[in-house]
């Protein structure tokens, strides 16, 4: 498995480790981000989540610990040519209009003159800013910038994007249009490093996630491992007489009701046509059989929560 | 190479965008433009002079001619020491308020960031901005020294070496200048870095040695001291104290091999400074 971001006991403490007041931002930080994963970096305020994305670009470095970005140690400069990076907050040259400071970006990239303003053009046609290309940033309202942040990050065709909070500042369609450019670039098998609150959007993005609280990772994996209801089947139907409840609670599912609607679930899924068959026999309607599976709000809850580290 | 040509590119573009910046260059040719005419009134001057001089004397033409170039020589020299003091003074300006903010800008603004979010090393980053300063500086150095050679020639119808020579050391010295403030900007804020930079200077140390000169541990200590900082005096040519030194005793003219020390003297200084920068800047967390 080719791995795009991997680090080994990546630490970084603020302020000299022997005072009282330094921050352990980050501690011990060991993972393995695959080349063609969308990866959901996640955790409460303060968790360190941006701290280890700066460790990972090399802006800051780690108090100990290594790691390696697309192939090359934290920090080397021949890491980054396939990268593509959305901070936080987005800081740019105020000299500049957008056009410009793409421009300056695509020297920096190394991206030939020509090829350099076919994609100029291309990127602020992408996030939406053709028309305000030549104005000064200065006149850009937070979500322009956002969107000029975004688009310099898609400048060099990266292989691997790492996002921070990419849909702050934006407004519910600016968030629909930076969703679906991300699923465009997720189908087009790039790397995708995403660290957001807004957990809708990483679940129907991510296949695998991380959670940080306080500079750990307190749980990782595919959404699939996440998923603890794995297996529980619902079935929903109306009107269930009780002597079919009393038979199907006999096979050891559960029933909730609601009003007249009933839910079935069952974890032994090999007790799942037998059921069904009850349902049948008793002549109640089959609204919906799915497998039930956690929202990333309850994951993200239950482990936060749960844990105090 | 590119990503160091495209960084200093950015900073220059950004310079002439600080209205700071603009008004010292500004205020430099004002300058000049000043010393130009004055130049001219002392044209005028020595000529009332000389003829106020030789009133009901009989004398040749040729004698006039090698009175009131005498006389234009040194009243161009006392302009020439003024001017000279000015820009310097200006350019000292310039290149404190350039160079020590050049690295702590762009972190503390967040910038440095998306910079180094792409393909450049931090080495870049420094070489890029010590480019920079050194161009905007050099057009600085280049113009002032244009506009002395006009006022040379006006005057004394020939190019003063000296003038030149004046330029090129004035030129080294404040890049060596800017290059101690960049290194300092890495330990310290922009500000104390410029105040530190401006007094760095080992010169005062001989003075200060000759106090202590029957403490023998103190003196040395001042005489290693003037040895180890950086010199800023042995780059005047013009000055004050020259002016009134050349009254009494003749300056011997520079030679270029004088200016071949001087300037590897600099060009020295300015290789250890920016090795101390890159070291200390290859070891910071780029955040505010
Ligand atoms: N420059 C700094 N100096 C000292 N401490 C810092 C600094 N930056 C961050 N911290 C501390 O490090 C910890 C992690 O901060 P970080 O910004 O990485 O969190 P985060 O997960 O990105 O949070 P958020 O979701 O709010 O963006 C916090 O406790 C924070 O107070
Ligand atoms: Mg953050």
């Amino acid at each position: 498995m080719k791995l795009a971001i991997e680090t080994d006991n990546l630490t970084k403490t603020y302020g000299n480790p022997k005072n009282l007041d330094s921050v352990k931002a980050v501690q011990g930080l060991t993972m393995e981000v695959p080349s063609g994963a969308v990866f959901g970096f996640l955790g409460p305020n303060g968790a360190g989540k941006t701290t280890t994305i700066y460790l990972l670009l090399g802006i800051l470095k780690p108090t100990s610990g290594k790691g390696k970005l697309l192939g090359r140690p934290l920090g080397d400069p021949r890491g980054k040519g396939k990268l593509g990076f959305l901070p936080e907050s987005v800081n740019l040259h105020l000299h500049h209009t957008g056009i410009s400071l793409l421009n300056y970006y695509g020297e920096l990239l190394n991206i030939n003159p020509v090829r350099r303003k076919e994609r100029i053009h291309e990127v602020l046609e992408q996030v939406g800013l053709k028309e305000s290309g030549n104005k000064f940033i200065t006149t850009y309202s937070k979500g322009m910038v956002q969107r000029l942040g975004i688009a310099q990050a898609l400048l060099n065709e990266p292989d691997l994007l790492i996002l921070d909070e990419p849909t702050a500042n934006l407004d519910p369609i600016g968030r629909k249009e930076v969703k679906d450019l991300l699923i465009n670039i997720r189908e087009a098998g790039k790397t995708i490093f995403i660290s957001s609150h807004i957990l809708s959007d990483v679940e129907s993005l991510c296949d695998r996630v991380c959670i940080l609280k306080g500079g750990k990772i307190i749980r990782a994996g595919t959404m699939e491992e996440l998923n603890t209801n794995k297996g529980v089947i619902e079935i929903r139907t109306k009107n269930l007489p009780e002597e079919a409840g009393q038979k199907i609670t006999g096979l050891g599912a559960e029933i909730e009701t609601k009003s007249d609607e009933n839910l079935i679930l069952i974890k032994n899924k090999e007790q799942e046509f037998g059921i069904i068959e009850i349902i049948r026999q008793f002549e109640c309607p089959l609204i919906s059989i799915s497998e039930q599976k956690n929202t990333l709000e309850e994951i993200f809850y239950t482990a936060v929560k749960g844990e105090n580290p | 190479m590119t990503p160091v040509i495209a960084i200093s590119k950015d900073t220059i573009r950004e310079m002439t965008k600080r209205k700071l910046i603009l008004a010292i260059v500004i205020a430099g040719i004002l300058t000049a433009i000043l010393f130009l005419i004055f130049s001219g009134i002392v044209g005028i001057i020595s000529q009332k002079l000389v003829h106020s001089m030789l009133q009901g004397r009989s004398v040749s033409q040729e004698e006039i001619k090698i009175l009131t170039q005498e006389v234009n020589q040194k009243g161009f020299g006392t302009l020439v020491t003024f001017f000279s003091i000015a820009i310097d003074l200006l350019g000292i300006f310039l290149v404190l308020l350039t160079f020590s903010t050049f690295l702590p800008t762009e972190i503390d603004r967040g910038t440095i960031k998306l910079i180094i979010s792409k393909p450049v090393s931090r080495l870049e980053v420094v070489l890029g901005k010590f480019l920079a300063g050194t161009i905007v500086l050099l057009s600085y150095s280049i113009l002032m020294g244009v506009m002395l050679i006009l006022g040379s020639i006006y005057l004394n119808g020939k190019v003063d070496y000296s003038d030149i020579y004046g330029c090129i050391l004035m030129f080294c010295k404040l890049l060596m200048m800017g290059s101690i403030t960049m290194a300092m900007s890495m330990m310290m804020r922009p500000i104390l870095a410029s105040v530190v930079t401006f007094f760095l200077s080992g010169d005062i140390f001989v003075w200060v040695a000759t106090i202590f000169y029957s403490s023998k541990p103190l003196y040395y200590i001042f005489v290693a001291l003037y040895y180890i900082l950086p010199s800023y005096s042995i780059f005047e040519v013009h000055n004050i104290k020259n002016l009134f030194l050349s009254l009494f005793v003749k300056i011997p003219p520079l030679t270029s091999g004088d200016i071949f020390y001087k300037a590897g003297y600099s060009m020295d200084i300015i290789l250890i400074m920016l090795a101390i920068t890159v070291i200390l800047f290859n070891k910071k967390d780029l955040i505010q």
